[in-house]
């Protein structure tokens, strides 16, 4: 105990390999904490109304469940159909108002949880291909947890600092003759495997114990006894795991890969004898198969490196289409075999590099004398090595906060002194600048002209700056061949129309498949949004992306998303401070973008509206559809047009109003 | 000169040195070797009817100048074969005594694939960069109208660069491809050059050889010098090594040299490639700025070990550093933001973010392409570490200039 | 203890760093001369058990080393050559992790190295870390060290080297005091190290053990052989290139000679009583064959 007592000071606070542990947790719960995105955002963003639905569906699918999933989808468009009747009959003068607001209680109580529904409906869809080891549970936090597959470099950085140090210290001092010739000499080498070993594992563990809390605190664990293939990424593995056991696994699997790592290097260290050299050795065992190799041939190695990654053995196969359309197996499943050979070398190889470990740093008379190796001997045991080992084998924020005036469903926005439309046809927008030819907002002549994945899908005004959002999608070449992945990138650029300056404000890649140095890697489905995005609008503190029923903000500064429980499929406006809509019963609403709140814009209640320099014009439902106009706040509404009207739209500084009558468009004067 | 030449020998003449860039030449042809393998359809063997024998049959009938007879006679020969296949209820046989390769599918898709598409491509190059060229003028002078300086210069040198390019000659482009789109020897070359700066300053201090160095005329900040100019030698010998390795092996693993003479724009991911090059000049200039990078965070390699009591620590920070360099760059590879590119001399490694796209950086008014300016900011930044290096090196108290305080 | 070696032998590359070593050592301070690359270390690291020889035995008291294993390294105490120990342990620290290494309970090892740190005079420098200590001071906590369990065999690989006569004397005397009872194996070839304190020399050449014998013994067999002559510059250098010259000494324009030879070397040379660097010249001297 007291070599031990000594070894573990010498390495943890003589050689700060404790501080070293220490910086590795914190970088990479830092790091977990800074980076980690929900895989599924719908089921996170919706959370309750999701738990309502999984009160129901909990667990395995059966009949019940599935009627109850076709029932609730047909009561949800029935409620919706019998809202837009009942709202229609009501404003029309067809029903009274109590009966109108009873109707609109009994499809409000239906459509209570209609977004948490649509996330439910979409597991259910991923269910019903396997039910029989696919759960209905919340997957967050067991996606999360058992989805890290990249390679944890503060751990790796950790490993391999404490494994030089171990022995390399001593040579580094030539303490190591001394060391051998006492009779606590092996003692002392084998303290040092198990200081190492045992560190490895406790990092492990602790992280590992780290990243469990982490996600049983953000998103919850529940039901770790559900099959592993209840979580997506897991879906056609063939393992018959639990998830918790899958956990445990995954667990065990990186507490061995670094041991395996340990017992390498420290292998190494007392081979080399250098640090820089058993340094070297270490990161290179690791990187070269982590970025020269398949994925699916580095599981079948029996290296640190597939246990450090670990999940990709409880994975099942993926496929990718050729360009024949035939199916490419990207990754094929670890069998059990496979994995008890890998895992049996492996074991094997840890083994022997921790007894050479120790042997190479015992005394030559506390070694029990053996037949040497004949000459020939060494080189085939060279051979059965190497066989065993290949076995297996991201400035007008001012002018952004002024007040603006914004509809979304406007097809041209007016600036100063220019003015941005949108040619329907060609889905191009073409600034007009007094005194200027009409150009593309986007004007790099690059843009698109060598690849077809280029075009601009929206655009906002704000003072002198135009605002373009623009949608990149390129294959991405960092892993050569034929199975290219592809990134779609969304860029919304900053355009001064005086200066024609241009500034790129945000950037967010949307796909989830991307790949590093051909390390492949995934961002969720956080920006799953981005390719659905119509149009948008911002103000110093947020973006906001209006996508087909849903709208999302996202933080400037720290790039946090959120969606607003605002219905997106009429109209927004915005005013640089506010955003206007049309709520589920057609009362128009403001939300406040400093303070987050919603309130009802006096007591409108609207077909359609618009925003306008003066305020806001809509077709008033509690008066016949006529067209009215208001101040901001909802008062002083005055009629400019008798009805019915259908709809009000502003352009360019004027109204106009399609008619129910005859469905003409009409001027009308302010 | 001496000096540095013994400085060289001994830093990096070590037996550990020259197994670890024989092993890395090993790993790397083997991974060459292995992309061609695994992705390249003309790897399949050198039978009568195989890919790669039909295909080098058919390029000697198609390569060189774009000819309107040649387009004419390979359409002739995909047309049929597109219409016949396009219902997918062509014979599926694969040992069709009609077709070329024994399958009809198999024909058409090796047809598309290695010409009509290249080729197509090639065709209409030109146009595409002629529209380039005619819309950068046309914003050159909306520019000029609207007195935006700096955009009118931008605009004028898109069109300089844009206006007249073509790709008159059809060749095969895919062992380019694959070299020019190829990195992994970048992780070796960073082993290998971490490996051998990192522990410069440290084995002295190790071996007590700095006490010893202090007391020689040429020891102390001379000695710093020299070492500085032997890591100097040393990092661009090993990318050179490195490019040069790259080079050979996809040539001899695809046994061609062929394309090597195109414009580097005929390769379609470097359709903007802001250089009139050709294919080998491009991967001569690519091999410059990676030596260029690796130099710029060689200096920076030893700034960080420059205190360090052992070898461990300062690998162990410098590895730790270059992940983070090497995680950045990548991720703002393909990113708008060209500064956040030219800053992280992992572009300069990679080549392909700074030299695969037309970005030009505003330096005082100026437009400077991306990889001149992230070229330049390494070697200014380099030279200020060395600076910084060499006038914190020790020196012998009777020297006459001291040490900055 | 007594201490056999039977016809060990070691070979690096093809080429015998020890050939056919056979002595014996009994209790006593046995000093180990040789020519640098002789094959001290290789010897004395078999002994110690760090390398493993390719060939012969290794006794202790009668019985096998190898046999004996843990209770052979229980016996023996062991000073490195150029210890440097760790630079951040204190030097009372150290004394406690090597007691425990030598499986002595950590009260025994408190007094057993406030003992020898008054011995070898470092008990001022116990709180001392042993980055901060002289290098005299470092060989003595090395030999303390080595001293700790009270060790049957002692080997000093080194021990003097690099140290100031001062130290070196006081050195000298420490092992002189610590010899009794134990067989103490010194390997160096500073000769006056081992004159004074060592009961028997082994002389090493090129691998083989070319004598063992007490000193006078030694130095008896070369008797006859020693010659001192008084020469001008000239005479000198025509004397230095066809003789083993030994010490030179410069008194006025003449030089005082010590020339180590078989026959007289010149006219007017007187014979002088010869001493181990005598024998060491004698034998040691670079080609095939000793100054004959």
């Amino acid at each position: 105990m007291m070599v031990l007592a000594y070894e573990w000071k010498k390495l943890m606070i003589g050689q700060r390999g404790l501080a070293c542990l220490l910086a590795a947790l914190v970088v990479s719960g830092v790091w977990l904490a800074a980076t980690e995105q929900p895989q599924n955002i719908a089921m996170q963003e919706h959370r309750s109304d999701y738990a309502w639905c999984l009160e129901r569906l909990d667990g395995a699918l059966n009949d019940q469940k599935e009627a109850w999933l076709q029932d609730e989808s047909e009561a949800i468009t029935e409620a919706k159909a019998a809202r837009a009747e009942a709202q229609e009959s009501y404003y029309s003068g067809l029903t009274s108002a109590e009966d109108y607001e009873s109707a609109a209680a009994r499809a409000g109580e239906v459509l209570a949880h209609e977004r948490g529904f649509d996330a439910a409906f979409q597991q259910y869809l991923y269910v019903s291909e396997n039910p029989t080891n696919r759960y209905f549970l919340e997957t967050n936090g067991w996606a999360g947890l058992l989805s890290v597959q990249t390679l944890d470099f503060a751990v790796l950085l950790a490993v391999l600092y404490l494994a030089a140090a171990a022995f390399c210290s001593e040579y580094a001092c030539q303490m190591d003759a001394l060391l051998r010739t006492t009779p606590e000499g092996r003692a002392s080498a084998r303290c040092k495997v198990l200081i190492v070993v045992g560190s490895a594992v406790a990092l492990c563990v602790v992280l590992s114990l780290l990243q469990l809390t982490f996600f049983a605190v953000k998103y919850g664990l529940p039901h770790g006894d559900y099959p592993l293939q209840s979580v997506p990424l897991f879906g056609t593995s063939e393992k018959s795991l639990s998830l918790a056991e899958a956990f445990v696994a995954a667990a065990a699997l990186r507490c061995f890969g670094a041991v395996m790592l340990a017992a390498v290097l420290l292998f190494a260290s007392v081979i080399v004898r250098k640090y820089a050299l058993t340094a070297l050795i270490g990161a290179a065992a690791t990187l070269i198969p982590l970025i020269g190799l398949p994925e699916q041939f580095i599981f079948r190695l029996p290296l640190p490196l597939p246990f450090l990654l670990a999940t990709g053995f409880l994975e099942g196969g993926r496929f990718a289409q050729g360009d024949g359309g035939e199916a490419i197996a990207v990754f094929a499943e670890v069998s059990p075999w496979e994995f008890a050979l890998v895992a049996g070398i492996s074991a094997a190889l840890t083994m022997l590099a921790l007894y050479g470990t120790v042997r190479r740093s015992t005394d030559c008379w506390l070694l029990e004398r053996r037949p040497r190796f004949g000459s020939k001997a060494k080189p085939a045991a060279a051979l059965l090595l190497a066989v065993a080992l290949l076995l297996p084998v991201t400035g007008c924020s001012s002018e952004a906060s002024e007040t603006v005036v914004y509809n979304s469903a406007a097809q041209s926005l007016t600036g100063d002194g220019f003015a941005v439309a949108l040619d329907d046809e060609t889905r191009t927008y073409t600034l007009e600048r007094e005194g200027a030819a009409a150009m593309a907002v986007e004007t790099s002549p690059l843009f698109g002209a060598f690849s077809d994945g280029e075009s601009v899908t929206g655009a906002y005004v704000a003072g002198s700056c135009i605002y373009y959002l623009t949608s990149r999608t390129q294959q991405y070449i960092d892993r050569v061949g034929n199975y290219n992945s592809t990134f779609t990138q969304f860029s919304i650029v900053r355009l001064n129309a005086d200066t024609l300056e241009r500034h790129v404000i945000f950037e967010q890649i949307a796909d989830s498949d991307r790949s590093l140095l051909g390390i492949d890697y995934t961002v969720g489905d956080t920006w799953a949004f981005l390719p659905d995005c119509r149009s948008f609008f911002l103000n110093d503190r947020s973006f906001f992306f209006v996508v087909n029923d849903k709208i999302v903000e996202v933080d400037r500064a720290a790039r946090s998303v959120q969606t607003l429980a605002i219905p997106a499929s009429g109209n927004i406006a915005f005013d640089g401070r506010a955003m206007y809509f049309v709520d589920e019963d057609s009362r128009v609403r403001a939300y406040d973008t400093q303070t987050r709140e919603v309130a009802p814009v006096g007591n409108i209640v609207a077909r359609s509206f618009c925003l306008t320099e003066d305020g806001l014009c809509f077709v008033n439902r509690l008066d016949g559809d006529a067209v009215c106009t208001c101040t901001k706040d909802g008062s002083d509404a005055v009629m400019v047009l008798e009805g019915p009207a259908l709809s009000v739209d502003y352009e360019d500084g004027e109204l106009s109003v399609t008619l129910k009558s005859d469905g003409r468009t009409v001027p009308v004067e302010l | 000169m001496r000096l540095v030449w013994y400085e060289f020998a001994k830093l990096f003449c070590r037996r550990s040195v020259l197994v670890l860039f024989v092993l890395f030449s090993v790993i790397n042809l083997a991974k060459i070797y292995s992309e061609w393998d695994a992705y390249s359809f003309l790897a399949d063997g050198g039978g009568e009817r195989s890919w790669h024998t039909v295909y080098w049959q058919l390029y000697d009938q198609y390569r060189g100048p774009i000819a309107p007879e040649k387009v004419q006679r390979l359409l002739a020969t995909w047309q049929p074969l597109a219409q016949a296949t396009a219902d997918m209820t062509a014979n599926t046989a694969t040992d069709d005594a009609n077709s070329l390769t024994g399958n009809l599918y198999s024909d058409r898709n090796l047809l598309e694939k290695y010409f009509i598409d290249p080729m197509r491509y090639c065709y209409e190059y030109g146009d595409r960069a002629a529209s380039v060229a005619e819309k950068a003028r046309q914003n050159a002078e909306a520019a000029a109208q609207a007195g935006a300086l700096y955009q009118q210069r931008e605009s004028a040198a898109l069109y300089q660069i844009y206006a007249g390019r073509t790709v008159p000659d059809f060749a095969y482009t895919e062992m380019a491809n694959y070299y020019l789109n190829y990195d992994f020897s970048l992780v070796l070359v960073l082993l290998l050059g971490l490996y051998g700066v990192a522990g410069i300053f440290v084995e002295e201090r190790e071996t007590q050889m700095d006490r010893l160095l202090l007391t020689n005329p040429n020891g102390g900040s001379r000695t710093v010098l020299a070492k500085l100019m032997a890591a100097s030698g040393f990092l661009p010998l090993v990318t050179t090594w490195f490019s040069l390795l790259d080079l050979a092996g996809f040539g001899a693993a695809f046994g061609t040299l062929e394309g090597l003479d195109l414009p580097v724009y005929a390769i379609p991911s470097f359709a903007e490639a802001p250089i009139d090059l050709s294919v080998l000049q491009f991967a001569v200039l690519a091999a410059a700025l990676r030596s260029g990078g690796l130099w710029a965070l060689g200096m920076v390699w030893l700034a960080v070990s420059l205190r360090g009591r052992n070898a461990l620590v300062p690998l162990v920070a410098n590895f730790a550093l270059t992940a983070a360099l090497v995680i950045g760059g990548a991720s703002a590879a393909y990113s708008h933001f060209v500064w956040a590119k030219a800053l992280d001399p992992y572009s300069l490694l990679a080549g392909r973010p700074l030299l695969a796209q037309t970005e030009f950086l505003d330096i005082g008014g100026f437009p400077v392409l991306s990889w001149q300016a992230a070229l330049a900011i390494s070697l200014v930044a380099g030279l200020a570490i060395a600076a910084v290096i060499y006038l914190l090196s020790p020196r012998n108290t009777y020297c006459p200039i001291r040490r900055l305080r | 203890m007594e201490i056999q070696f039977d016809n060990v032998a070691k070979c690096y590359k093809g080429k015998y760093a020890l050939k056919d070593f056979s002595a014996t050592l009994g209790e006593g301070v046995f000093g180990l001369l040789g020519e640098n690359g002789a094959g001290k270390t290789t010897l004395i690291s078999i002994l110690v058990g760090i390398l493993r020889a390719d060939g012969g035995t290794v006794r202790a008291d009668g019985r096998d080393v190898g046999a004996q294993g843990r209770a052979f390294l229980a016996d023996l105490g062991y000073m490195p050559q150029y210890p440097v120990f760790y630079r951040d342990f204190t030097v009372g620290d150290f004394l406690l992790y090597m007691g425990a290494l030598k499986s002595l309970s950590p009260a025994l090892t408190r007094s057993r190295a406030a003992e020898l740190l008054d011995t070898v005079n470092l008990s001022d420098a116990r709180n001392k870390k042993i980055g901060a200590l002289s290098g005299g001071m470092r060989q003595r906590l090395g030999i303390a060290q080595a001293m700790l369990s009270d060790p049957k065999v002692l080997v000093l690989d080194e021990p003097t080297a690099g140290l100031d006569p001062g130290e070196r004397i006081r050195f000298r005397n420490l092992i002189s005091r610590f010899a009794p009872g134990r067989t103490i194996l010194l390997a160096t070839h500073i000769v006056p190290d081992v004159e004074c304190i060592a009961t028997e020399i082994l002389l090493l050449r090129r691998g083989k053990l070319l004598m063992q014998g007490a000193p006078s013994a030694l130095e008896q067999s070369i008797a006859g052989k020693v010659w001192e002559v008084t020469a001008d510059l000239e005479q000198s250098r025509r004397l230095a290139e066809r003789c083993c010259l030994g010490n030179m000494k410069q008194d006025g324009p003449l030089f005082s000679l010590r020339i180590v030879s078989d026959e007289c070397p010149c006219e007017g040379a007187r014979p002088a009583r010869p001493n181990l660097e005598d024998v060491f010249l004698y034998f040691c001297q670079d080609g095939d064959a000793p100054c004959a």
